[in-house]
């Protein structure tokens, strides 16, 4: 059944559209010249995506990672900083005095001189 | 033997193969001109179309994930965009007599006439519509697809499909209200 509200076209109206675009919209024929411009366009992209292609090619596991930490100048520092770490790590603090085996004190602000009087 | 599937082409070509590239495009080109021809009514622009969205699937070829998706549905999705965006440019002003000729010599000059302006105008229309809504449209009523097919080149449900081709229709029969006349319909 029709259904054509007031304001609008009629679904088997637009319909009537559709199938004339349709029928209008002929075949377009595959020609070899277009053929040939497709392939083309495929041999150029095919040309200036090889360096990437060899980049991609040459890549090592572990890549990522050691752009990430900067190559050889961020290594260095990262082997630098672990070096130092190990270091303070083993070196014992000889002369230090055990802190656990007496209290100390420390008075910053002597009760007998509150307001700077002396000296 | 079994012919090589269309992603298979597709990574023969991004390792170099180039025959690979020709032998899809004559795979694929057809049906997508036709697309393109059908929406676009026009068949220079129709190549112009499905030769850009070639060239995009050349780009893309690389990184292909062969088997996650298909070559065509991918297709299908890219020529309805980009005849969209196409439809939606010409509203800045290419006549409306520079589109479109007859092809079909069996028509009478005035029935000719008339589905020329008939397909013409619902051109016009659907590049009103917004975009999602034109490609629905287009890929269900032009190219007679199922629901379900559109639902996976459009990447959606299929009760999304459903709504948005409902709402198409609507936007379509309210923009073309006013040239029933002129489109040779008549009140009964």
């Amino acid at each position: 059944m029709t259904e054509r509200p007031r304001d609008g076209l009629a679904d088997e109206e637009l319909d009537a559209l559709f199938s004339a675009a349709r029928s209008g919209g002929a075949p377009v024929p595959l020609s070899a010249d277009f053929v040939e411009r497709v392939v083309a366009d495929a041999a150029a992209e095919r040309a200036a995506s090889r360096p990437a292609d060899a980049v991609k090619a040459g890549r090592v596991p572990g890549a990522g990672l050691w752009a990430m930490l900067g190559g050889w100048a961020g290594a260095s520092g990262l082997v630098a900083a672990t070096a130092v770490g190990v270091w303070i790590g083993v070196a014992q603090p000889l002369d230090l005095p055990a802190l656990g085996a007496a209290p100390v004190e420390l008075t910053l602000m002597p009760e007998s001189d509150l307001f700077g009087m002396e000296g | 033997m079994t012919e090589p599937d269309d992603g298979a082409l597709l990574a023969a070509f991004a390792a170099g193969d180039l025959a690979a590239a020709r032998l899809l495009t004559e795979r694929l080109a057809p049906r997508a001109l036709g697309q393109a021809g059908r929406m676009l009514g026009d068949a220079a622009e129709a190549e112009d179309v499905v030769q850009e969205a070639l060239l995009r699937l050349w780009r893309i070829a690389p990184d292909w994930r062969h088997g996650e998706a298909q070559v065509s549905t991918w297709l299908w999705r890219v020529v309805a965009n980009l005849c969209t965006d196409r439809l939606r440019a010409r509203r800045r002003g290419v006549p409306l007599e520079s589109v479109a000729e007859p092809e079909d010599g069996r028509r009478s000059v005035a029935e000719e006439m008339q589905a020329r302006a008939r397909a013409e105008a619902l051109r016009a229309a659907l590049a009103e519509l917004p975009p999602r809504q034109a490609e629905a449209v287009a890929l269900r009523h032009l190219e007679g697809l199922g629901n379900p097919e559109i639902a996976r080149i459009m990447d959606m449900s299929v009760e999304a499909v459903e709504s948005l081709t409902a709402r198409g229709r609507r936007g379509l029969r309210a923009l073309l209200a006013g040239r029933r006349e002129e489109l040779g319909f008549e009140d009964d």
